[in-house]
């Protein structure tokens, strides 16, 4: 046997094995299915996806490294003193916070970090809504509970590639090569994007763990759109030379590693084709103006796939979109400025976007992140945390508010897992449901996408 | 043998395959989506074995499969290898790719006698003195590293530093320094991998803590002891990373790299937030290596030496006693260096560090799913070089390369050997198989990480600490179901598969870079094969693929070479056809 384990630190996207069998037992047949008849007997089952013919969308933002989320959104007024005397070295000055007045909200007023002015708007004027202190559960844990070790807890909390895979699979505690985004899209793509060539879940950043399905692909794009070989159709001004081409690219093999690489060959060939006509074809360009930046190329794709749906053969999309460089454990304030700018420019243009192909009501924006950061500093930086904030922003989010309860930014306060590590007061499965359910996943759905929701008391938070 | 998913080829349905079962002892079969788990040592369920031979898939046919397709038709018959297949086999493992005159030199020698002359070659030169010599200039680090990737003649040196950068990554796309300044952090990194990766391990660790661009990429280079009156507490960074990335990991492991198991069947860490919080105590105090009179406040502004290693300056470190793992205890008052002694020691002399670091090598060298007997091999040999020297890295080596596992010629017919040769040795593959050299002698390869005219690959470039890819990562389809890996796969996706593809055909036929720079191949004996298709692919087999081209893909290559014909600028037409498919071939991509 020529097998190594699969260890939790590590990044895994693919095929669950045991995440596969437990989605039978979902639909009540016995053996796994290829991906056809899998996802049509899904439909089969759920009259809701059978007849519905909506489009929406779900764009996942991934801030890779943990977002300082103490950073983002900060208590004002009477709040302020102790989150300033918590990190002075990287305390941002209150005078230059950008209130907010969520409603329906007592805690202590709030402010957004200063680079955050087009989120800033888009809460006020209730396209975007704020979840605090979310994090990955195992099941919802107490201070008490936390320090006396008697509940189940993540495996390998504070640890970015752990933490990241636990905010991708939804599952902290046990090992899953599926994303709940996967999954989702895996219950989702055959009743609403039937015979698509073009995969429901599509990156612009690369592989990830987050939209990795039973049977869903990823499908990958630059910002620009896909990559195309236009060698197949000659290769050095020889039509054998490309068939052979393609042949070698895309036959089936006896190998595993290289029958999966030609899978990829073959489906980035088709996809490809079918995405570069659409792109192509799509007229003129949006109005709306990008950021020139990392994310702000990104969202433009994102917009642009959208645009093309309808060529697509797509009622429902799945994007990922990430930024790296969050984990600030040096030079926080003006690494932490960049990036906050860039999220900022980047989720607003996607909105204004979505407005200007009159889809905003479909597509809905969320952040995501390894962890939160330690409230204590070393002076210039934060390190590894735990629960943090994060944005949901579209035209069907229940905006102006706060979903969850505001910790307190305070050394030793109740939600204090240690240096100011927040113990997350809102599960990861409850803000993942809440997305789920929006994008039309019924009861028995959510239970295969998020397996641990009944253990909270919540599985819609109702910000969308 | 390999596992082979069980699959309901009548319906097209593929059931689930459970791995873990067998040699892989460590495998996890925890089901997922179980009922709650009474806590974190929750006791999983076995998965049952399954594993009838698979037959035939039907072929794929759009809309594109949603996974990968099973592995169709049977291996390869197995060909007995000769000499110099077995070379080509064995410097496509150790080097950045055969040439002819190499295959030759080892087939009439041993690869045991190869390794020992490996260990005795010098490189060209230092990085940090090409880079000196360029002032800094742009890409000058990459551009030393391709010309000694393609020219030197310390191949094995050179491999074995790619393979440990890769284990403790440091990047220089953060733009974590600014300028030219990182060219010449990226060259002394580099040497200082290059000087010490044929040594002790113990003191490749110690530089690697020291090196002034891992102090500033994992953020311990100016960390400084707590401060209660401000709530300052050292920096972790370093700290989690030397122990998860580096030395130890975050599970228990058995000599054979297989996870130990609590009483009740669960994983075991290796350290928690404490053992952390003691580390981040320890790596405090370190800043900028002084090449004069040292000054206090050279902490924070002190000269910048990139090749020199970090100093302690006594009154920024931690005085307090440091937990660290394997319930050790630094007494409060340690000095700086001492403290740093202690916990790295403890480190290197853990249980895990052997088959955490050997079972990493072997993949970058071998193999991505060695059996659990070649990591526990490989792992005595760390434990133990027969002299009773702990962490000697040429004892490592040699275990890797010469071990049976390794150089089972029979082993290129089993469906889950090899694995995917990495982006950047695919290309030294056939800058070394077929001369390419740059005519000024500078090697203008850059940014060769951009996924799209690019390889998605670059030296020392890898997005984060994690690096390209984790020794785990397994994609979506038969491996993952198998539970195997294919770390290479993390960086294989739509846009990486046709990047690969619209580089290499441009390449092959038009060299890389234009101008003084362009670095041209020497296709002088293939063209002399061009008329004789079946020559021509001999040849090519050898160099690329060692031999071991298929039946199938020969034919193909050959009827695309022999529509073109040999008038004209027919013969460079059908060398860059041959060639091209050749590399793009799955025989070429999946090193057995």
């Amino acid at each position: 046997m020529t097998s190594e384990p699969f260890d939790h630190d590590d990044a895994g996207a693919g095929f669950g094995k045991a995440t596969r069998r437990e989605a039978l037992k979902v639909i009540g047949i016995g053996a796994a299915a290829g991906a056809p008849l899998f996802t049509s007997l899904l439909a089969a089952g759920n009259a809701a996806a059978q007849t519905a013919n909506d489009y929406k969308a779900l764009v996942v933002v991934f801030q890779q490294g943990g977002n300082d989320h103490n950073n983002l959104i900060i208590p004002t007024g009477s709040g302020y003193a102790s989150y300033q005397s918590a990190r002075p070295a990287v305390a941002i000055a209150q005078n230059t916070l950008l209130g907010v007045t969520p409603t329906g909200y007592t805690g202590p007023s709030l402010g957004f970090a200063p680079q955050l002015p087009n989120l800033q708007k888009l809460f006020e004027a209730g396209h975007a809504a704020v979840v605090p202190n979310v994090g990955t559960l195992v099941q919802p844990v107490t201070k008490a509970e936390f320090n006396a070790a008697s509940k189940p807890l993540p495996f390998q909390l504070f640890s970015h590639s752990d933490q990241q895979r636990a905010w991708e699979t939804g599952l902290p505690a046990t090992d899953s090569r599926t994303g709940w985004l996967g999954r989702l899209g895996d219950l989702t793509s055959g009743a609403f994007n039937p015979g698509s060539q073009v995969s429901v879940c599509m990156s612009i950043s690369g592989n990830n763990v987050i939209q990795a399905g039973e049977t869903t692909p990823q499908f990958m794009l630059n910002q620009t759109g896909p990559v195309r070989i236009e060698e197949l159709g000659g290769l050095y001004g020889s039509a054998a030379g490309g068939a052979a081409l393609r042949k070698l690219l895309t036959e089936n093999r006896w190998h595993a590693m290289e029958t999966t690489y030609n899978g990829i060959c073959a489906r980035a060939i088709t996809s490809g084709e079918v995405v570069s006509s659409a792109l192509a074809n799509a007229g003129p360009p949006l109005t709306t103006v990008f950021p020139d930046t990392d994310l702000g190329r990104s969202a433009k794709m994102i917009a642009n796939m959208i645009r093309v749906r309808g060529t697509l053969g797509h009622k429902r999309q799945i994007f990922y979109m990430a930024s790296g460089g969050w984990d600030v454990h040096d030079d926080l304030v003006p690494i932490h400025d960049k990036l906050l700018r860039d999220l900022d420019g980047a989720l607003n243009a996607l909105y204004n976007a979505t407005v200007e192909l009159g889809v905003a009501n479909a597509v809905t924006s969320f952040t995501a992140s390894d962890f939160g950061r330690a409230l204590q500093t070393n002076g210039r930086g934060s390190d590894h945390g735990w629960g943090g904030h994060h944005f949901v922003v579209g035209g069907a989010v229940q905006g102006r508010k706060l979903y969850g309860s505001w910790p307190t930014v305070a050394i030793g306060g109740p939600e204090d897992a240690g240096q100011g590590r927040l113990i997350p007061t809102t599960g990861l499965d409850q803000y993942a449901s809440t997305l789920c359910s929006w994008f039309g996943a019924d009861s028995t759905q959510l239970a295969t996408v998020l397996p641990n929701l009944s253990r909270f008391a919540s599985g819609n938070l109702g910000f969308v | 043998m390999a596992r082979r998913a069980a699959l309901l080829s009548a319906l097209g349905l593929s059931a689930a395959a459970c791995g873990g079962g067998g040699g892989s002892s460590g495998g996890d079969t925890t089901i997922v989506g179980a009922s709650p788990p009474p806590g974190p040592a929750a006791n999983a369920p076995a998965s049952p074995p399954v594993s009838p031979p698979a037959s035939a898939s039907p072929p794929a046919s759009p809309p594109p499969p949603a996974t990968p397709p099973p592995p169709a038709g049977p291996p390869p018959s197995l060909s007995p290898g000769t000499a110099s297949t077995d070379a080509a086999r064995f410097l496509i493992q150790a080097t950045f790719g055969p040439t002819a005159a190499e295959i030759n030199a080892l087939a009439a020698s041993s690869p045991a006698a190869w390794i020992e002359a490996q260990f005795n070659t010098a490189s060209i030169e230092k990085h940090f003195a090409y880079v000196s010599r360029a002032n800094g200039a742009y890409q000058s680090f990459a551009g030393s590293f391709w010309r000694q990737a393609v020219t030197g003649p310390d191949q094995l040196r050179q491999r074995m530093v790619f393979a440990l950068s890769e284990i403790f990554v440091v990047s220089n796309v953060n733009a974590i320094i600014a300028g030219g300044e990182v060219e010449y952090a990226s060259a002394a990194y580099q040497d200082m991998l290059g000087a010490n990766c044929f040594g002790n391990f113990r003191t490749l660790l110690e530089a690697v803590t020291r090196n002034v661009f891992m102090g500033l990429y994992l953020s311990h280079m100016r960390n400084q002891k707590e401060d209660p009156a401000t709530g300052r507490i050292p920096d972790e960074n370093y700290a989690r990373e030397v122990m998860q990335l580096f030395t130890i990991g975050l599970w228990q492991l058995n000599p054979d790299g297989s996870r130990r198991k609590s009483a009740a069947g669960a994983d075991i860490p290796t350290y928690g937030q404490t053992e952390v919080g003691g580390m981040a105590k320890v790596f405090t105090g370190l800043s900028w290596g002084q090449t004069g009179a040292k000054a206090e406040q050279n902490f924070n502004y002190g000269p910048e030496h990139y090749d020199v290693p970090m100093e302690i300056f006594p009154q920024y470190v931690s005085t307090s006693a440091k937990q660290i793992v394997g319930g050790v205890t630094i007494p409060a008052n340690t000095s700086g260096d001492e403290s740093i002694r202690i916990a790295l020691d403890t480190l290197f002399n853990h249980p895990n560090t052997g088959p955490f670091i050997g079972e990493q090598l072997i993949k970058r060298f071998v193999t991505s799913n060695p059996s659990r007997a070649y990591v526990g091999r490989v792992a005595a040999a760390f434990a133990n070089n027969g002299a009773g020297v702990r962490g000697d890295m040429k004892a490592v080596i040699r275990a890797i390369l010469l071990d049976a596992e390794a150089r089972d010629a029979s082993k290129v017919v089993v469906d889950d050997w090899g694995k995917l040769r990495e982006p950047m040795i695919r290309f030294t593959a056939w800058m070394r198989g077929f001369g390419a050299r740059s005519s000024s002698g500078a090697y203008t390869v850059y940014m060769l990480e951009d996924p799209v005219d690019g390889l998605a690959q670059g030296p020392l470039a890898a997005p984060s600490v994690f690096n390209w890819f984790r020794p785990s990562y397994a994609p979506q389809g038969v491996i993952a179901q198998r539970g195997e890996v294919a770390p290479e796969f993390q960086i294989t996706h739509d846009t990486t598969v046709t990047g690969y593809a619209r580089f290499m055909i441009t390449v092959v036929s038009e060299g890389y870079a234009s101008g003084g720079d362009a670095i041209r191949p020497n296709y002088t004996t293939e063209l002399s094969l061009a008329a004789d298709s079946n020559a021509l692919l001999d040849r090519l087999n050898l160099l690329l693929i060692a031999g071991r081209m298929t039946d199938a893909t020969r034919t193909t290559i050959k009827g695309a070479v022999d529509a073109i014909p040999t008038a004209g600028d027919g013969p460079t037409r059908r060398v860059h056809t041959a060639i091209a498919l050749s590399m793009l071939s799955p025989e070429f991509l999946v090193q057995k």
